[in-house]
């Protein structure tokens, strides 16, 4: 017997639901087991909290999310504030990386001399740790603002642009012979050939890079920042807070989840043939 | 390793990836070369305890000036003439030391004088049994304000809106720069931008202006004015003198599981103390210390630091020789204003202290003081307890603490 469209369609979405479903129930014992292990491996201790109990971490949990939006400068500031800043820098470092990462990426993935001439030099600061730079940008820029964003720009950069490079590179040559055929004007060629033909190379740099800001951005804000999630988890150390410890890593990666989906909507943009 | 020690010190100043690497690494620490070498023949006061039940001991420390009795035991081999053999595993911020202590890693320490009574009674996650017999040094600490506000920075009030680095919560450097900036009629949470940071962070913290002043054990203060980044505002001395700093602690468990070895290291530490305390050995001492096994600081700043004589970066020389002290004794008036000092600022983690009786026993749990009685006299230190404290110009009273904190 043939099933009807509307059957088939039926069909689909009973099949979704029970997947959903059996995901759902699959992440709650997951959960289940996380926390139990975690429960496991803090119990036995005689350490007055030296090791976070998930109870405990629950009950500060509940503390820094009630007193959230608490804004008392300059010591005494909400974790949304530190929040804010943290993604302040972060954004603005990932973009001016973005903005100097995309059209050099272009060039060098067009034009072969600059490429070689300019290769040995990204190869060589490429794999250097962003915080690295923390020293060299304090001593030069003589800000601490200035210099966390310095270092996620430093984070960001080398990403995006050997991402970039590789998307260009990999443009199908017969887009570019048929460019140079109907004599296309080089802005032309660029915009409306390159630039859609490698975007999908140069959204998974952003989206990379992003995350690894996200990454960098905690530890260099604890040696640096004034305001931020990585000086909350540096001062709640130093006051010996260790739950608070384990409410920043969950709001910490939340955000960072957050983060990487929001960008991952750019590959929306993307055109399909 | 000796040769990259000294180099690292250097470019301290701009060093912070030193910082960065090590905030990333949390909790790692570098063990120090061994202690065995001797310099100068050191001639111990007392014999080493009969039947050391454990020779082997490991100690923490940060490397300050504060540090001094304990490094300079390992430096002039005191340690195995009373038959220890110690090993001093260097930490780079308070925070790991404690750590580290709590979860057993060490067993005998160096701590800010705050930290054994936090640590013992859990005013903060992190809690063992611990004994304080020892205070490693009095005064020697400073609060020190960067050359660009010079002239501008006379008095506790000209502190508003100033960004001020302490080195952590649970110090005497928290507990009395608090205390300093209400005597300017400011309120330190509200007023003043306070920010915890590595002491060696501080430094490179106020050269390139993240921050505008800070409070901190020495060589810090003097080395600020050595590199001509900041002046000496006060030393800690002035508001309050003979006031504790760091001290020496030792888990409960292992004091009282190995008493001999116990002795052993409070004869050779106070042996030490004595030594480093006298006048005519500072200045030996520095040169000592100042070696890359020992501190690897430099040597005219730790100079400057033990004898007193120093610069304090405004063109005024100074000779104050009770800059630091190191007399060991732990006096409970000490314990009882650390006590109240943090249950003025809501660090006992909600604890309250209200009658002299409730201060005493929480001081006497901590504060070994029939031990050090024991050892000093025999060593021929103070061991006279101290009936009162000034601080700040008013008079502190171990027997009636709480009045304190109602007068500011």
């Amino acid at each position: 017997m043939t099933k009807t469209p509307v059957q088939l369609q039926q069909q689909a979405r009973r099949q979704r639901t029970t997947h959903r479903v059996k995901s759902l129930i699959g992440f709650l014992i997951f959960f289940v087991v996380f926390v139990a292990v975690w429960q496991l491996a803090t119990t036995g201790y005689d350490d007055g909290g030296l090791a976070p109990t998930p109870r405990a971490s629950w009950h500060r949990l509940v503390e820094v999310l009630s007193t959230a939006f608490v804004y008392n400068p300059p010591n005494d500031v909400g974790m949304v504030f530190h929040l804010l800043a943290s993604l302040q820098r972060v954004l603005i470092g990932f973009i001016l990386a973005a903005v100097v990462a995309i059209p050099l990426g272009i060039l060098l993935g067009t034009n072969r001399v600059i490429n070689d001439a300019l290769d040995p030099i990204i190869q060589v600061l490429r794999p250097v740790s962003p915080l690295a730079w923390l020293p060299v940008g304090l001593a030069l820029l003589r800000d601490s603002e200035a210099t966390a964003i310095f270092v996620i720009f430093m984070a960001s950069l080398w990403i995006i642009l050997i991402n970039t490079v590789d998307g260009v590179r990999r443009v199908n040559p017969l887009y570019l012979d048929l460019a140079r055929t109907l004599e296309a004007t080089t802005t032309k060629r660029t915009f409306k050939i390159i630039l859609p033909a490698s975007l999908s190379g140069i959204v998974t740099g952003l989206r990379t890079a992003l995350s690894t800001a996200w990454l960098v951005i905690v530890a260099a804000e604890m040696i640096v920042g004034n305001r931020g999630m990585g000086t909350f988890v540096w001062n709640e150390w130093n006051a010996m807070n260790i739950n608070s410890i384990i409410v920043a890593i969950l709001v910490i990666g939340a955000v960072g989840f957050i983060l990487d989906r929001s960008i991952a909507q750019l590959h929306r943009l993307i055109p399909h043939h | 390793m000796v040769g990259m020690r000294r180099d690292l010190s250097r470019r301290q100043l701009f060093g912070l990836g030193a910082g960065a690497s090590a905030a990333l690494l949390a909790a790692c620490a570098s063990p120090t070369a061994p202690t065995g070498q001797s310099h100068t023949t050191f001639q111990p006061t007392l014999n080493a305890p009969d039947d050391l039940e454990m020779p082997d001991v490991t100690v923490g420390f940060v490397p300050i000036t504060c540090y001094s009795p304990i490094v300079n035991a390992a430096a002039l081999n005191i340690y195995h003439q009373y038959g220890l053999n110690v090993t001093l595993r260097r930490y780079t911020g308070w925070a790991e030391l404690w750590t580290a202590f709590v979860a057993g890693e060490l067993d005998a320490t160096q701590f800010l004088a705050p930290m054994p009574i936090a640590i013992h009674h859990g005013f903060a996650s992190g809690q063992r049994d611990i004994r304080l017999p020892f205070v490693t040094n009095t005064n020697g600490n400073g609060i020190t304000v960067s050359q660009r506000l010079a002239d501008k920075v006379n008095g506790p009030e000209d502190f508003a809106g100033l960004r001020l680095g302490l080195p952590f919560d649970y110090s005497v450097h928290n507990l009395l720069s608090r205390d300093y900036l209400v005597s300017g009629g400011l309120d330190p949470d509200v007023d003043v931008d306070l920010r915890i940071m590595r002491p060696a962070d501080l430094v490179s913290a106020l050269a390139v202006d993240q921050i505008d002043a800070f409070c901190l054990p020495d060589q810090f203060n003097q080395r600020a004015v050595a590199e001509d980044i900041g002046y000496i505002h006060l030393l800690t001395k002035d508001l309050w003198d003979q006031h504790p700093c760091c001290s020496f602690a030792v888990a409960e468990d292992f004091a009282s599981s190995y008493p001999n070895t116990y002795t052993a290291l409070l004869r050779a530490i106070g042996d030490s103390a004595l030594y480093i305390d006298n006048p005519d050995h500072r200045a030996q001492t520095a040169t000592l210390m100042s070696q890359p096994a020992y501190l690897g600081l430099p040597e005219p700043v730790l100079t400057a630091v033990l004898t007193g004589n120093f610069a304090d970066g405004t063109g005024a020389e100074h000779a104050i020789p009770d800059r630091i002290g190191f007399q060991p004794y732990p006096h409970a008036s000490y314990g009882v204003w650390m006590l109240d000092a943090l249950q003025r600022w809501d660090l006992t983690g909600g604890q309250a202290f209200t009658t002299a009786q409730q201060y005493s026993t929480a001081t006497s749990a901590v504060f070994d003081s029939q031990a050090a009685t024991s050892v000093l006299t025999d060593l021929g230190g103070m061991t006279q307890e101290r009936t009162q404290e000034t601080v700040l110009g008013a008079t502190f009273d171990p027997q009636h603490p709480a009045q304190r904190s109602r007068q500011l």
